[in-house]
């Protein structure tokens, strides 16, 4: 496995590679001062000796890539936010109990929290940044009014800020934790969510959960793609939005949606120079076709209707071989963004025993997973509760509303006494399960290529390819669990979140079926070790 | 997988239950040995119980005579398994590496070494610095001695069961994987039956090797099995540059690396629960990686990417039940295996299917028959 930096004026560089290959210094040896610059940013991101470590590149996209960006963008290291891994460091085991833990402090957790505090419930939110918001802090400016929570917000920070001042408001019945949930353990009666943040190893029981951790974004699959000339619609906003900072003159936009037209929106307003934007649905076109013709800059976009993308190709600018009409065409940019689809956090519902269905039509070569819930926000667990964009529900306002659905039926499955007619709460619900339901139809995941050669990679952890799942069914290993253990895939530092569905995708295209995802198994991400450290637990 | 009708109307010489590695090898050696409809059922996936959930030890460094006399024959077994079976089962032949972090456990693996000793084990005692020449990564303020079991190894388990799987299929065997055998009838001539869903299959002979399930479906048949069921847990570590290659065994439980560099460990943490149940626990987690660390403590910076758990089925003496029922006649046990199925699971089966080809139980078994249970 290898991971590549886009280093503005350089073009890309190999920083890293397998430990069990060879020549993995070559082309950090090239340059001492990029060798000695990185190899600095390894250890402070605590991914200690840059000759050995194997970067996830899932982390790469979310995090190194951005700090990376930002770093070489002349922002100082010593002021950044790095956080440190020190060898003798052994963070705290603080134990709480609750009534209602909200995990996500996104819209929709938000939503939860205020709703219970209003109720007076005891309430712990917990967030994986330094600062509460989720999404709210890389949308930037709405494109309609639908999207705001409170009537008259042109942009999520001012949304941001009300929420802010309300939260401050219940400032004692909500109690807001920064911490990365890993787990979520059923003990006795009682649940026990495992988080840690930097000085923190959090046990925190509570009686009833609501899962709100948002969206993430998915990874186009087969596209022989090399990071990160590539990277995730979700990534580019946090780069565009948290640094207010545009690094490329030229961009591809793959798939139109909302997060693209967020990013075609400030990508013009920073002023690239061209916006080539590949769609692939005429009906997509349709649906956002009256907000692009109100874009400022229309001149600068540039629309590709395509059938599929076959190869991208990465040197100093990135190239993508598309096909139009079973006619070749080449797209260029600086980077490529792709928001083609969402893949919901499902691993969180699915280790609390959430069903996750796979959704696949054949025809039109998607697939989908589901996070089934049986009522709006109610799942099949007792005591477990779904808001936003887990269950679909992407834009603000409909996340928010999502949240407060789930607090009022947790509310009500406890037998307190809500004050809202019942209408009102239908029609709530109906709301949360419309939004669901239209984004269905927008959030598949379509096999990019017409013809598959087997090179394609399916997970990048392993370096798994096509060919080597077909290897497998051929011999008869028809099975995703089997799969999973003969190819690897699954197994690696991304555990399935990044290659769990093009593993199904590829399976169906071949004629078998999947009929179950894998199981999803603790930690939900990858732990340190030193966070459990030695001595945490004290042997008796 | 799909069913045909021919499954169905056929009556089959054997069926066996349970697709563990136990299960996989009687199958392969019935086939093998010329018996020619033999089906063996699984309720999951091949190798979703314990044979798929163990760290991949292969070992003849054990306790007792019996034992000792089948783990010699697995360590030769499995060195040979993947020529056999034509399919790299990843059997390396690196050992048991066991440490003694204090007197009273250096004389018990004084002891431990002696009895193997006399009976034939390839094992060595190891000095505090013969044990860090061979482990060097380990902490070295916790070893005081050793003992490595020169013959054991490790296999990498799934290779092994696909290994079974794909011979099974060529010799022309059959296998349902997803379909849950719920219950045994013993048929007014002799034969019995065992209902799938709405069907019912017929044999003459059937092997019960389906682990945990093992309790509900023998009492199907009327018969109690003096066993209980544990769960066990393990947990992975991220690939590490630390090329650990025998299988170390510290007081709290085992460390082992895989093929692909990942660390696996387990503690030693054992107690009841339902054959259905495999949540892993924050207790296990904490007290694993408590250990890991402690033994290696290069880990400490390392990602823990998963835990799972398994399940041990345990006789009160701790050791299996393998026997050739007479009443009722062709009814065979393959069952509380505890934490050592996967390593015996190709002598055993080649055992035991020499055992239905004859109608006799062959003398290597004869030491775990269910009748050492019973007061006489």
């Amino acid at each position: 496995m290898q991971c590549r930096i886009n280093i503005p004026n350089k073009g890309k560089v190999l920083i890293c590679k397998d430990f069990m290959s060879e020549n993995k210094e070559i082309l950090l040896n090239k340059d001492p001062l990029l060798k000695l610059v990185m190899k600095q940013l390894f250890e402070k991101l605590g991914y200690g000796d840059l000759y050995y470590y194997i970067v996830p590149r899932f982390e790469i996209i979310n995090k190194l890539y951005i700090k990376i960006i930002r770093m070489l963008s002349r922002v100082s290291i010593k002021n950044s936010k790095l956080s440190f891994t020190n060898e003798s460091y052994k963070p705290k085991r603080v134990s709480i109990e609750t009534d209602y833990l909200i995990i996500g402090d996104g819209p929709a957790g938000v939503g939860a929290a205020l709703t219970l505090a209003e109720y007076n419930q005891r309430v712990i939110i917990i967030g994986n940044n330094n600062e509460m918001g989720g999404g709210l802090k890389i949308i930037g400016e709405y494109i309609n009014n639908d999207e705001s929570i409170k009537a008259g917000s042109t942009n999520s920070i001012d949304d941001l800020n009300i929420i802010k001042n309300h939260m401050k408001k219940h400032g004692e019945a909500i109690k807001r934790i920064k911490g990365e949930v890993f787990g979520i353990y059923k003990e006795k009666d009682i649940y026990v969510i495992t988080a840690y943040s930097e000085n923190n190893y959090y046990l925190i029981k509570a009686h009833k959960i609501i899962i709100a951790p948002g969206i993430m974004d998915g990874w186009p699959l087969f596209v022989n793609n090399d990071l990160p000339g590539l990277i995730g619609g979700l990534g580019a906003l946090k780069i565009i939005n948290y640094w207010n900072f545009m690094p490329w003159h030229e961009i591809i936009i793959i798939d139109l949606n909302k997060v693209s037209l967020h990013i075609l929106h400030s990508a013009i307003k920073m002023g690239v120079k061209r916006v080539n934007l590949i769609i692939f649905d005429d009906a997509k076109l349709k649906i956002y076709d009256s907000y692009l013709q109100t874009e400022k800059g229309l001149e600068r976009i540039h629309i590709f209707k395509c059938d599929t993308i076959e190869k991208m190709f990465s040197g100093k600018r990135i190239k993508i071989q598309a096909y139009c009409n079973n006619k070749k065409l080449y797209i260029n940019g600086d980077t490529a963004i792709y928001c083609g689809h969402f893949v919901p956090r499902y691993n969180l519902p699915a280790q609390a025993g959430i069903t996750i269905e796979i959704i696949t039509d054949k025809i039109n070569k998607m697939a989908r997973l589901n996070v089934h819930t049986i009522d709006g926000t109610r799942t099949e667990i007792n005591d477990i509760y779904l808001a936003g964009g887990v269950i679909g529900c992407v834009n603000p306002r409909e996340a928010y509303i999502s949240g407060q659905l789930s607090a009022l039926s947790a509310l009500i499955d406890s037998g307190i006494q809500i004050n809202m007619s019942h209408n009102e709460y239908k029609n709530m619900l109906d709301k949360v399960i419309n939004c669901k339901k239209m984004n269905e139809q927008l959030f598949t995941m379509r096999v990019l290529n017409k013809k598959l050669n087997g090179n394609e990679i399916v997970c990048p952890c392993y370096d798994v390819k096509v060919k080597d799942i077909l290897k497998a069914l051929k011999l008869g290993l028809n099975d995703i669990e089997t799969i999973k253990r003969y190819t690897g895939i699954g197994t690696g530092e991304c555990q399935g979140r990044i290659c769990m569905l093009p593993t199904i995708l590829v399976m169906n295209a071949f004629g078998v079926n999947a009929p179950n995802i894998m199981k999803i198994r603790p930690p939900i991400i990858p732990l340190p070790a030193y966070i459990i450290g030695e001595n945490i637990y004290e042997h008796q | 997988m799909s069913i045909n009708n021919t499954v169905w109307e056929k009556k089959y010489e054997v069926i066996i239950i349970g697709g563990g590695l136990q299960g996989l090898s009687t199958t392969y050696y019935l086939l093998a040995n010329g018996v020619k409809d033999v089906l063996l059922i699984e309720r999951s996936y091949i190798g979703s119980g314990s044979s798929g959930r163990n760290l991949g030890g292969v070992r003849e460094t054990h306790d007792t005579v019996e034992e000792i006399a089948l783990g010699k024959e697995a360590t030769k077994t499995w060195g040979k398994l993947s020529k056999e079976l034509d399919f790299n089962i990843f059997f390396r032949r690196d050992g048991y590496l066991y440490i003694a972090t204090n007197e009273k456990e250096l004389n018990n693996l004084k002891e431990r070494w002696r009895f193997m000793n006399l009976n034939g084990v390839k094992a060595k005692l190891l000095s505090e610095n013969e044990v860090l020449e061979i482990a060097p990564y380990l902490n070295k303020s916790i070893v005081i001695g050793g003992l490595l079991g020169i013959n054991d190894g490790i296999a990498y388990p799934f290779a092994a069961i696909w290994a079974f799987y794909l011979a099974i299929k060529n010799l022309g065997g059959t296998i349902l994987q997803y379909t849950n055998a719920d219950k045994l009838k013993l048929e007014n001539n002799g034969t019995f039956s065992v209902k799938i869903k709405e069907k019912t299959l017929h044999s003459n002979i059937i092997v019960i090797a389906a682990g945990p399930g093992s309790i509900d479906l023998a009492s199907t048949l009327g018969i109690n099995l003096p066993a209980k069921i544990l769960k066990r847990q393990a947990l992975a570590i991220e690939r590490q540059p630390l090329n650990i290659k025998p299988m170390i065994v510290v007081p709290w439980g085992p460390i082992a690396q895989t093929i692909r560099g990942e660390i696996l460990g387990g503690y030693h943490d054992e107690y009841e629960c339902s054959p259905t149940d495999f949540t892993p626990t924050r207790e296990s987690l904490e007290k694993t990686i408590w250990y890991m660390i402690k033994t290696i403590p290069t880990l400490k910076t390392a990602n823990i990417l998963r835990q799972w758990a398994g399940h041990y089925v345990e006789s009160p003496d701790k050791k299996p039940i393998i026997d050739a029922l007479d009443n009722p006649e062709g009814l065979y046990l393959n069952v509380a295996w505890r934490h050592y199925g996967f390593m015996m699971a190709p002598v055993v089966g080649k055992a035991l299917a020499k055992s239905i080809i004859s109608g006799k139980i062959e003398p290597i078994l004869k030491p775990f028959t269910i009748n050492r249970f019973i007061y006489k």
